[in-house]
């Protein structure tokens, strides 16, 4: 029996609001299979993002050695110190210990913690184990480390333009550093830890662990020995000639090697000032290779070879130099007032005399001439393999006047950089070859296999055989008789030739500025090793002759003692540190004291982070080559 | 012997079906409270049990409250309607007196009774039901004018505004929605929803539009990831868990967002970690539950042996389902974000307490109905 009371249409409506219930649950039901069947993985894949902590585990970033494997740049583990606001029991103390093992004012710490909401925040960076162990020695809940890599130039000063150094964070800012930095910086792992939004890990968290991959191994051109001497013998010549600056670059004029390579006054790349960044600018600009400047004398070399190549000349032409020429109406000197008189183009050379010179870039003439410049490269790079080459600045072949050219005939009103005349003149001595100039040899991976190997490359053959042969002929002569006998070695074949440029500044001769030069090489008739030697406003003295020839010729005698004569040199620079290196085992799951006794009986020393009972992972891991007294950070998560 | 035949034949007088369901989303309820907030709770509280200790003692209360209404004649509340409605509205005003309202996460929602916390919203909304009930079953004659409904609209016009000042805008829509409900199933005509609708459209704009940090969520809610870390956080943190769960889930205990990430994971937000725990499979099955208890209830309403009984197992049963429907259609991200407890599952124990008492209610209704029936078969 029906209850009266209830009228139908409350049914009719309530039957209706279930199906309104329905359709919306579908709806639902639509949208949940949605997020969760059809998009599901896209949402994982982004919380996936947030539930990890990912600790960066930096690469060791490549060493750089010389040509012989000596180390001049290597890495070394430091440790970076984080806090961990979440982790932290006592902030008080936590503050304290760190201020005073770290030595950092108390209130700035404490700014950092107010300051910064991030889970993990960055105390100091780069400390030395020692450091670290200091912190540990009472260790306050909150604090942990991070494994990170630390530059070292094992000789300071020593080719500080060439290898660069780092910025902050890591990356190669100038030099070689700079221009290899992917080759050596490697790739960072990471360790990646489940935590909740704090930053706290979990309880039974799992970790990830991927290895950092080391940088590659640099092994440049340079040979340290010769470095080593050029160094210590730029510095005395700094010294005795008062100059503002002076360089060398030794390069083998067979393959483009460059063996030394050194301008002072440089700098500690291990005490980078950053203060001053104009100074620094300064300082760390490799001048030889980015600057260029009027070269002088040493350009007669290339005039002489382009009028050989071209037959206008030969060794027994003869010139006449009364003093000076007059081109056009315009009166350009020899470096001899008097004249030298009646010459051959030997004596030329010889004298120095800016006559004969002018003579033979007048037959030579602007097009060809100019069309030299372009097949030796003048108009663009060598293609070197570091950051900022220059290329040489020349007038454009269209302005150029006769007294112009005249000019460039003893080296003036061109300029170019110290690597290009190098470059240039190894070309015309080795056989007429262009060799491209390089700095690296090879790169190898951190197992020492080779990944690449740079091989000699020839870019143009410009000169014959013949001429480069009397061009020896002839700069010998110049060493042994003329202007670069200060550059004399007895018993060795040295040639040569000096140069004194006058320096421009806003285009006028700057009265009593010079640039005093010489470039020679050894031996005269099979070149080894072409040495530059350039002195940037020297005191007093200022003829190439005078002022770098000596510098020249003991550069000339250290090599000649290093590498002609038979000593044994090499045994000071063993590789001891590559001795006693050791397989860590692996410690994952050892409680403290048990990994504690195994790092000890390895003589490893050890670090601790995390609240765990026992090891979940440690760096470095399992398997990696760890010398004696390394430090092993062991993870109790 | 006619008479043990007769037994035989009788209904059981208890909506066993209905009991058994509500019973598995309140336990279900505590094992999620706990998965969802044990983490939490161990950090903020020290003590994993915080919140699911808590649900259980609302459970315990519930329970009892549940097999009290069950004994305790439903007529009784219809004579109850004034107090009802005034202890509701009462109750709704002491949040704002100083010391004795609390205030949390900007909104004056609780009211501090020494031992313990309640939210008279939880209360006023079957408060409203029971009035409103009371109303149209006495008044059914007269709802075909609009001056006949005009008492039930004034009255849940008040219990919403009081709600709207805490301010608690979920709440208030709840009510408002409910009030509708009733209105249709009280026989009321359609042109004149219109006439209380469009004020109502225009209230909940005026509303959205003076509140500047609804219109943000609002906007929050269209683009989540646009404002992943500020208004759209909750949302996306959500979204997350759902989206995380896939099929099956990744198990009970498992989830990953619970790691305080989500915020309100044990509470408004709890079928996001269920969502997560238990994957698409699980989200199922629960839903199908609630439509089983919102199905009874419904028909626990049809067969009513009153109006008053009908009206009021209506009301019940639609603030239910409006609440589970609101609140997964938020954690979905497919209405505006707005708090809104998962009833008999989230952690609160007002609301469990009130809705597990409403399900003595509707025992009783239902009770009441077989017994009507019985009563006229030996007549």
């Amino acid at each position: 029996m029906e209850i009266k009371y209830t009228a139908v249409n409350v049914k009719k409506r309530l039957s209706a609001i279930i199906l309104c219930v329905v359709f919306l649950v579908s709806l639902l039901f639509i949208k949940l299979f949605y997020l969760q069947i059809i998009g599901g993985w896209k949402l994982k894949t982004k919380g996936l993002a947030q539930w990890l902590r990912d600790l960066p585990i930096t690469a060791q970033r490549g060493v750089i050695t010389d040509r012989n494997g000596v180390e001049l740049a290597s890495s070394y583990t430091t440790y970076n110190c984080y806090v961990r606001k979440a982790d932290i029991k006592d902030k008080n103390k936590v503050v304290m210990h760190l201020s005073s093992c770290l030595n950092i004012e108390s209130q700035e710490i404490f700014d950092k913690l107010d300051k910064y909401n991030y889970s993990e925040i960055l105390i100091a960076s780069h400390i030395e184990k020692e450091v670290v162990q200091n912190i540990l020695s009472d260790y306050q809940s909150g604090i942990f480390f991070t494994s990170t890599t630390s530059r070292n130039y094992n000789y300071d000063n020593m080719l500080c333009q060439i290898l660069g150094f780092l910025s902050s964070d890591g990356d190669g800012q100038s030099g070689l550093e700079k221009y290899y930095n992917t080759y050596l910086k490697g790739i960072d792992g990471v360790s990646l830890v489940e935590t909740d939004l704090k930053g706290s890990s979990l309880d039974n968290a799992l970790s990830y662990y991927i290895d950092s991959i080391d940088g590659l191994n640099l092994q440049l051109t340079i040979d340290f020995q010769i470095q080593a001497q050029v160094e210590k013998i730029m510095a005395e010549a700094m010294n005795t000639t008062g100059a503002k600056s002076a360089s060398a670059l030794v390069m083998n004029p067979n393959t483009g090697e460059i063996i030394s390579v050194c301008t002072l006054p440089s700098y500690n790349l291990n005490e980078i000032d950053r203060t001053d960044m104009e100074k620094l600018n300064e300082l760390s600009r490799a001048k030889t290779i980015t600057d260029t400047f009027e070269p002088g004398s040493t350009f007669k070399i290339i005039v002489t070879a382009i009028a050989l190549q071209e037959g206008l000349t030969s060794r027994s032409s003869c010139y006449y130099c009364g003093g000076a020429r007059v081109i056009n109406g315009v009166r350009i000197n020899c470096s001899r007032r008097s004249g030298h008189g009646s010459q051959t183009l030997q004596q030329g050379l010889n004298n120095s005399c800016n006559c004969v010179f002018m003579d033979l870039i007048n037959q030579i003439g602007i097009k060809k001439f100019y069309w030299y410049l372009s097949e030796l490269g003048f108009d663009t790079t060598l293609g070197l393999d570091f950051p900022g080459e220059t290329k040489a600045v020349l007038m454009p072949q269209s302005l150029v006047t006769l007294p112009d050219l005249y000019r460039m005939g003893f080296g003036q009103t061109i300029a170019i950089s110290a690597l290009e005349l190098v470059n240039t003149v190894s070309s015309i001595i080795n056989g007429g070859t262009v060799m491209q100039p390089h700095l690296v040899k090879s790169i190898n991976n951190s197992s020492g296999e080779s990944v690449y190997t740079k091989s000699p490359t020839a870019l143009k053959k410009v000169f014959k055989k013949e001429v480069s042969d009397l061009i020896n002929t002839m700069l010998e002569e110049v060493v042994s008789k003329g202007g670069g006998k200060y550059a004399r070695i007895d018993g060795y074949n040295i040639a040569g030739k000096t140069g004194t440029a006058q320096k421009y500044e806003n285009n006028a001769i700057a009265q009593g500025k010079y640039i005093a030069s010489f470039i020679g090489y050894y031996p005269a008739d099979k070149p080894e090793y072409v040495v530059y030697v350039y002195v940037d406003e020297p005191q007093g003295a200022y003829y190439g002759g005078v002022v770098a020839a000596p510098i020249a010729k003991s550069i000339f005698q250290k090599i000649i003692d290093i590498r002609f004569a038979e000593v044994e040199a090499n045994s000071k620079y063993d590789q001891s540190q590559y001795e006693n290196t050791i397989e860590l085992p692996s410690l994952i799951g050892m409680t403290l004291s048990e990994a504690g006794s195994t790092l000890a009986s390895l003589n490893l020393q050890y670090l601790v982070t995390g609240g765990g009972e026992r090891v979940t992972s440690h760096i470095s891991p399992p398997g990696t080559m760890v010398k004696e007294g390394d430090i092993i950070l062991l993870v109790f998560d | 012997m006619k008479i043990t035949a007769l037994k035989i034949t009788k209904k059981p007088k208890f909506d066993y079906i209905l009991f058994a369901a509500v019973i598995m989303l309140v336990g279900f309820g505590i094992l999620m409270v706990y998965s969802a907030s044990y983490y939490a709770a161990t950090i903020t509280y020290k003590n994993p049990m915080f919140f699911a200790s808590k649900q259980i003692v609302g459970a315990i209360i519930g329970l009892l409250a549940l097999i009290a209404f069950r004994f305790v004649n439903y007529d009784i509340l219809k004579k109850l309607r004034w107090p009802a409605i005034i202890i509701s509205c009462i109750l709704l005003g002491m949040v704002f007196i100083p010391k004795i309202g609390v205030t949390n996460y900007g909104a004056t929602r609780w009211i501090n009774l020494g031992l313990f916390t309640i939210q008279p919203s939880e209360i006023a909304k079957f408060g409203f039901v029971i009035f409103a009930s009371s109303y149209l079953a006495k008044n059914y004659n007269k709802v075909k004018k609009f001056m006949g409904i005009l008492p039930v609209i004034i009255s849940g016009g008040i219990i919403c505004f009081l709600i709207i000042l805490e301010p608690n805008m979920s709440i208030t829509i709840c009510v408002a929605l409910t009030m509708i409900v009733m209105l249709v199933v009280g026989g009321a005509k359609f042109k004149h929803f219109v006439l209380i609708g469009v004020p109502m459209i225009l209230l909940a704009v005026a509303l959205v539009l003076l509140e500047p940090y609804r219109l943000k969520r609002l906007m929050a809610f269209l683009d989540p990831w646009g404002a992943a870390k500020g208004e759209g956080f909750q949302l996306v943190q959500s979204l997350y868990a759902v989206g995380s769960g896939g099929w099956f889930g990744v198990g009970l205990f498992n989830s990953r967002q619970k790691y305080l990430f989500l915020p309100f994971a044990e509470s408004d937000f709890i079928f996001s970690i269920i969502a997560e725990e238990w994957g698409f499979i699980g989200c199922t099955v629960l839903i199908g539950v609630f439509l089983v208890v919102i199905l009874r209830g419904i028909k626990i309403a049809k067969n009513a042996k009153d109006r008053f009984g009908c009206y009021l197992a209506t009301g019940i049963t639609t603030i239910i389902a409006l609440q589970v429907l609101i609140n997964i259609a938020v954690v979905t991200g497919s209405i505006p974000p707005t708090g809104l407890p998962l009833p008999f599952i989230s952690s609160g124990s007002t609301s469990l307490v009130v809705f597990m008492a409403a399900i003595g209610v509707l025992e009783n209704i239902y009770y009441s109905s077989i017994k009507f029936k019985e009563n006229n078969i030996k007549e």
